[in-house]
């Protein structure tokens, strides 16, 4: 596991380093209690949303941006985007639209970024 | 390819694209002028690369200088004028070229030394330049011999071959004058040249639409919609002359060509803009795959694929 | 000829939303030339856009899209794939597209909304061939989210700032080996968030005080020169080596799309390289506005939306009349301040005043201290200050009312100092 993150809360980008034990957490190099919270964000689940696009209709070239309504967790994000890769979808389509639902099980769904019309 | 002759006579020339039988050839090959004659041994004298380099400055700095300024350095090295401060046909000021021995005939790119040197030369005169106004360098190479003068003339070894070699500055502007020497030249070794009766020297004049004034430019989009969309905002070259240089005669099927027929590319934003536009149009007037379009010679395609090409590799 | 009230020129985040405040009291005329509208947010499909304006965080096609979704519901006048040619200084536009032909409008105010363009490889005198696969960040973007293609498999980025950082992330999503991205400056262009998340997510390297000394390859991009920069920024020759790659991404830096101001009589600023705005975005030629990234380059489209919303506000109330003197306060940068948007104050009728601006070095424990004159009268402290990071203060009208002269000096200084 990595225990060293850099904090993305403010500007001052501390390099917190974090130790485990028995569930308790002692901090080093953040000078805030915000920091404290999203290290351990970070390392207990570190979620990202994930933006890609998908092919639309039986055209190879018309793109469709997609994202996870979601955060996702990181190590999955690839995996995601390996399966949105394979996918073709067909228009109209509205903003906010389900893409694919409940992707790898995650239980979160894929949604447009945009309508269709004019792509 | 290679050339044939028979008893020291031309025969024919092998070429990329078939065999084409010939008695004559006119060998204006600039740089390879000399590997050409060694195809028949007839060699009269070596090719030695001088690359020029020059700095092109955005057009909204034109004002800067009214006329062409030349510097004059001494003492003045030969063969060389010196270069200086010049606008283009187009409005764009340039500085150079410089010049120096290169030995490599297909190195075209411009080294930090170039750089640097054109900015030593000129920025004493011109210091109120603005540095960040740079548009684009270039580099090319003079077709320089050891006599440092044109060679014009019949090979004395070869019937039917003639040198056009060595042509460095004046040669654009001598090129008329040239080509009136080689058919005299053609005409003394025997071949008759009749004019043919159809022949027109005229090319359509070409509708710029950036020189049009408001008048012209609605009657030209009335005829043709295409001329009403700027394609290159930097340059305001309208899709109808992007599709005109694709459809014409000698057609302009990658980026480079297209950017010099039209312009397009040549601005500030240097194609950031345009390329996807121009991309499109390719492909809709000539059915071309976009990952088969090239920036101008063969192997230098835009893109490496569509997108997702990679995704499936790497999993 | 058509007549209306007021032009917007450029159909992105700013000329959206100044369009949509202009057109609550004024007829609109919205010109874009591209085929739609939302500027450069189509392309950018990473998440990050609203904040701000929407409390959550969207992607640039959502956020353009609630835009675009007003505007088609409003009685706004579209135009698209028109270009502008020219604007006169009686405020005539002359403008082109296929269908109309040559347009002639005239209007009582018109919106500057051009936004900016890439800096290119000639702008920073990089040397070497020119073969393909050398692009800016904001094309590749757009080749890879828009055109479909791919511009490169090994993929250098030079250039620290957002655009490289989520352009090193996207490439490596789509499958392509990103060898590293490679910054002049000592410190990274971009925003931390985008580092941890475009960078260390996808353990691309950052090599700071570093920069390109060669391009080389005759047809494709075949790899480039790297080396180590001294404190002059001058390469260190020694540390020069070659890494291999097809393709160089270009991300250094953006600046403000002008040119069609040059035959107007608009100031500009020697820093921004944008527009010089008042606090009501107003240039200095009468009638004439401008917001979003023709001003200055914002960091977040919130921001942009801001500007916008004062500049269509603004431009929507315009009554043309001959307006003798007014009382003008300079907005001044002073030690370690690079800019202040806007530069000017008009005194008499402002409500709050959200001053933007950017440092010229990081440090930390500061106080942004304004001065009326030499006189302190606001002070704020910040545990750090950084070039990427944009700095806002907000002026109440209260204090604004009683600045008493006619320079508003900006100061950052360390706070023991």
């Amino acid at each position: 596991m990595n225990n060293d993150i850099t904090c993305i809360i403010c500007p001052l980008g501390c390099k917190i380093h974090i130790e485990e034990e028995n569930n308790d957490f002692t901090f080093s190099g953040n000078i805030c209690s915000k920091g404290e919270k999203y290290s351990i964000l970070e390392i207990k689940n570190p979620i990202r949303i994930v933006t890609t696009t998908v092919f639309v209709d039986n055209d190879n070239h018309r793109l469709l941006p997609v994202r996870s309504k979601k955060g996702i967790h990181k190590d999955l994000v690839l995996k995601c985007i390996v399966e949105l890769s394979k996918i073709k979808v067909k228009t109209p389509i509205k903003c906010g639209d389900i893409i694919y639902e409940n992707i790898l099980g995650t239980g979160v769904n894929i949604i447009a970024s945009r309508d269709s019309s004019n792509i | 390819m290679d050339i044939k002759t028979s008893e020291n006579k031309i025969k024919s020339v092998l070429t990329t694209k078939g065999i084409i039988e010939t008695k004559y050839i006119i060998n204006a090959a600039g740089l390879h002028v000399d590997e050409i004659s060694d195809m028949i041994n007839a060699r009269e004298y070596t090719i030695h690369p001088k690359k020029g380099s020059t700095i092109i400055f955005d057009k909204n700095i034109s004002d800067l200088i009214k006329h062409n300024i030349s510097i004059v350095n001494f003492p003045r090295e030969e063969h060389y004028k010196g270069g200086g401060a010049i606008t283009t046909l187009d409005g764009n000021i340039q500085w150079g070229p410089t010049i120096l021995e290169n030995y490599d005939k297909n190195d075209t790119s411009v080294s930090v030394n170039e750089i640097d040197k054109i900015f030593k030369s000129y920025s004493p005169i011109f210091d109120y330049f603005p540095k960040n106004s740079i548009i684009n360098y270039f580099s090319g190479l003079r077709a320089c011999t050891f006599t440092e003068d044109f060679i014009i003339k019949p090979s004395n070894k070869i019937e039917g071959f003639i040198h056009v070699a060595g042509i460095q500055s004046p040669g654009l502007t001598a090129a008329p004058a040239i080509a009136e020497m080689v058919i005299g030249i053609l005409e003394n070794i025997g071949v008759k040249l009749e004019k043919k009766p159809d022949f027109n020297p005229f090319n359509d004049k070409k509708k710029i639409f950036r020189y049009l004034n408001y008048e012209e430019k609605n009657e030209i989009i009335k005829k043709n919609p295409d001329y009403g969309e700027i394609i290159c905002r930097c340059e305001q070259i309208t899709k109808g002359e992007v599709i005109d240089a694709i459809n014409s005669p000698i057609s302009a099927l990658n980026m480079d060509s297209i950017k010099r027929r039209t312009r397009v590319g040549m601005g500030r934003c240097q194609g950031g803009f345009c390329l996807p536009n121009i991309v499109k149009n390719i492909i809709e007037e000539t059915g071309l795959k976009g990952e088969d379009i090239l920036k101008n010679d063969e192997g230098s395609n835009l893109f490496i694929g569509k997108s997702k090409c990679l995704i499936n590799d790497k999993k | 000829m058509i007549e209306t009230d007021v032009t917007v020129i450029g159909g992105g985040p700013a000329g959206l939303a100044s369009a949509l405040k202009a057109a609550e009291k004024s007829n609109v005329l919205l010109l874009e030339r591209g085929n739609e509208l939302g500027g450069i947010l189509p392309q950018c499909i990473h998440e990050g856009f609203g904040n701000f304006i929407f409390n959550k965080m969207l992607t640039g096609p959502e956020y353009a899209q609630y835009y675009i979704n007003e505007i088609i519901n409003s009685k706004i006048i579209l135009k698209t794939n028109t270009t502008v040619l020219s604007i006169d200084p009686n405020k005539n536009i002359v403008a082109t597209n296929s269908t109309d032909g040559i347009i002639r409008i005239k209007s009582k105010s018109i919106i500057l909304a051009m936004g900016c363009r890439e800096r290119t490889r000639s702008q920073i005198l990089l040397p070497g061939t020119r073969p393909a696969g050398i692009y800016t960040a904001g094309t590749a973007q757009h080749l890879i989210n828009i055109d479909g293609y791919m511009p490169g498999k090994n993929i250098i980025i030079l250039g620290s700032g957002n655009v490289g950082l989520i352009m090193a992330r996207r490439f490596s999503l789509e499958g392509a080996n990103v060898i590293g991205v490679y910054e002049i400056m000592p410190n990274a262009g971009g925003l931390t968030r985008n580092i941890v998340q475009c960078l260390d997510d996808y353990n691309i390297p950052l090599f700071l005080s570093h920069t390109i000394t060669n391009i080389v390859g005759e047809k494709r991009v075949e790899g480039v020169n790297v080396a180590k920069v001294d404190e002059y920024f001058k390469p260190i020759l020694e540390t020069e080596r070659h890494i291999p790659c097809d393709c160089l991404i270009l991300s250094i830096g953006l600046i403000p799309e002008i040119e069609l101001c040059k035959n107007i009589n608009i100031k500009i600023d020697n820093i921004t390289k944008g527009i010089i705005v008042d606090n009501k975005m107003e240039s200095s030629f009468p009638g004439i506005f401008a917001c979003g990234n023709i001003v200055h380059v914002y960091d977040l489209v919130d921001d942009v939306t801001y500007s916008a919303e004062i500049a269509g506000k603004n431009a929507g109330n315009y009554i043309d009349f001959e307006r003798g003197e007014i009382e003008e306060i300079k907005v001044i940068p002073g030690r370690n301040v690079s800019y202040v948007v806007p530069q000017i104050i008009k005194n008499k009728d402002c409500n709050t005043i959200k001053l933007y601006l950017r440092v010229i070095k990081e440090e930390r424990n500061v106080n942004i201290i304004l001065k009326d004159g030499n006189t302190p009268i606001f002070q704020k402290k910040e545990r750090i200050v950084k070039p990427p990071e944009m700095l806002r203060i907000n002026l109440s009208k209260q204090l604004i009312e009683s600045i008493s002269n006619n320079e508003l000096n900006i100061d950052i200084r360390c706070v023991n100092e």
